[in-house]
């Protein structure tokens, strides 16, 4: 454990309120995104997440933290979501996929990822917010340039230099990030995202 | 070949058009020319390709995630659980005539704690999309946080020194100026420090703006370690990629003048007001009875449309357009 998670875990022992209250607000998105992209259902995940929290303040002076207590949230989040899907006969398949998936992927490369798509998800939210409009259009509305064009009132040009930006941002985040991790170049990495789907990122 | 230039080298508007399929036959003998002039560039259009169909699926899900809702519904969660006892801060206290006493020793007891305590562990305050907020700290200072902005106050706050770390967002800060103990704003890549003032820093991934409203401040890039010193109206940009800052530009001293759109506790009436004066559209609310209602927002610098959002969350509104106004009224459905 850091010595800043030491301080936390400490003040969650001691029943720190506002301690608890920051470290839940400061990694709400980082579980409920772990767990969701297993569940495919935010609401279960939100239950799962607050489930284990609860635990977390209910039982900390009995927990024993060896690593890590963001690694420790994690795997309980994670075993709970799968846990989640075994009840669910109709998915058990995927289920069984996902537990050979996770033979092979060690959790702190999970955890890694996860953390990635944090950052490129915000870094989205950091862009202007013209700029974020039209690219959320364009990828998660599926609108086509010239319809995006037309419904904002803007030009053609100024849409597809929205979307470069927001692209050009985004690929930055991916380069910084390895930079960050790895510090060397031509060294790959894999998002390894649940459901079998793999996503092949190099250093820049 | 430094990083900026790898990402300004490459031909993104024909990258974007490829990745949606939209490429005219001009475009795309040009496209196919690229790609085909180097293996990098087929693993780059590989790699962007990829990151943008497949590696920003859960987005929506996470733009609608809100910690402090959250944060409200499991803090139910608890009390119904009964995990709170009420040693441990149950705020909630009745209305009743000793609810004023009580109020008195809570608020003492507050400021002792935050005076004591606050050097004990650092403290991180932070705002969702929509949502502003100003914290008070011990010494007097003021930081009022703009949407999506996220500080952390260090410990030792008024005590060992003055040092908040700015995580990224926007944020206005009012310091009350302490000789023996400057008050600093941490960033990565860079540092302020003010010399009695008011200043605005805004931390994007890649840039660090700073704006002085009043006074003076030291801006100290974190590579190079000069020190410069900006007076009221001045205004510099760190680029931190490359850890290039410009030359200080000096703007008009930011404060609430005829034409702001900075309202501290205005009414509804009074924003909307401003809000068509300076876009020059009409805006109508059709429930009179909540044009009363006041609000501390700042809104300069934004879209009309930004702005009708930030005042419609704040009160459950929605806004629609016809015939060109703009009318306000009660949201007919919450969202989940």
């Amino acid at each position: 454990m850091t010595p800043e998670e030491e301080k936390i875990w400490q003040g969650i022992q001691e029943k720190d309120l506002q301690v608890f209250e920051n470290y839940y607000k400061g990694h709400y998105r980082f579980f409920l995104l772990a767990s969701a992209s297993y569940l495919k259902d935010s609401s279960v995940a939100q239950e799962i997440v607050d489930d284990i929290f609860m635990r977390l303040w209910e039982d900390a002076g009995r927990i024993n933290v060896q690593t890590s207590l963001k690694s420790y949230i994690y795997r309980a989040v994670v075993n709970r979501s799968l846990d989640e899907l075994e009840k669910n006969k109709r998915l058990r398949q995927l289920q069984q996929d996902l537990a050979l998936q996770r033979e092979d992927s060690a959790q702190w490369k999970e955890m890694e990822d996860n953390e990635l798509r944090i950052r490129l998800y915000r870094a989205i939210d950091q862009l202007p917010e013209r700029c974020r409009k039209v690219f959320t259009l364009s990828r998660f509305e599926g609108l086509r340039h010239q319809d995006i064009a037309h419904r904002l009132g803007i030009s053609l040009k100024t849409v597809k230099n929205h979307i470069s930006r927001a692209l050009k941002d985004l690929y930055k985040v991916i380069g910084e990030w390895n930079a960050l991790w790895l510090g060397i170049i031509s060294i790959n990495f894999f998002l390894a995202l649940p459901l079998g789907l793999q996503v092949h990122f190099s250093v820049l | 070949m430094d990083a900026s230039s790898t990402y300004d080298d490459l031909p993104w508007p024909l990258i974007v058009s490829a990745l949606q399929g939209e490429l005219p036959a001009e475009e795309e003998l040009q496209f196919k020319e690229w790609l085909a002039s180097s293996a990098a560039h087929r693993e780059t259009y590989d790699h962007i390709q990829r990151l943008y169909k497949d590696g920003l699926t859960d987005y929506p899900l996470y733009s609608r995630m809100d910690e402090d809702k959250a944060w409200t519904a499991f803090r139910q969660k608890m009390d119904q659980r009964g995990v709170i006892s009420p040693a441990m801060g149950k705020r909630h206290i009745g209305f009743n005539r000793w609810a004023a006493a009580a109020a008195v020793i809570v608020l003492a007891f507050g400021a002792g704690w935050w005076y004591f305590a606050g050097s004990r562990s650092g403290i991180s305050y932070q705002t969702a999309a929509n949502e502003q907020r100003s914290v008070a700290l011990p010494d007097g200072s003021t930081i009022l946080l703009h949407p999506r902005t996220r500080i952390e106050v260090a410990p030792g706050y008024n005590s060992t020194g003055r040092t908040v770390l700015l995580l990224g967002g926007k944020a206005q800060f009012n310091v009350s100026h302490r000789q023996d103990h400057p008050f600093t704003v941490n960033m990565d890549g860079a540092s302020v420090q003010d010399i009695g003032t008011s200043f605005i820093i805004e931390k994007t991934s890649d840039s660090i703006t700073v704006m002085v409203s009043t006074g003076r401040i030291a801006f100290i890039p974190g590579k190079t370690g000069v020190r410069k010193e900006i007076a009221a109206g001045g205004a510099i940009c760190l680029y931190t990629d490359v850890q290039h800052s410009g030359e200080i530009r000096q703007t008009a001293p930011i404060q609430a003048g005829a034409d702001s759109l900075r309202f501290d506790n205005a009414t509804l009436s009074q924003i909307l007001g401003a809000l068509e004066k300076h876009f020059g559209k009409r805006i109508r609310l059709t429930d009179p009875l909540i044009a009363q209602k006041r609000l501390t927002v700042h809104l300069d610098g934004e879209s009309l449309e930004y702005a009708l959002r930030v005042v419609c969350d704040s009160y459950d509104l929605e806004y629609i357009i016809k015939d060109g106004d703009y009318i306000l009224e009660k949201k007919k459905t919450s969202k989940p």
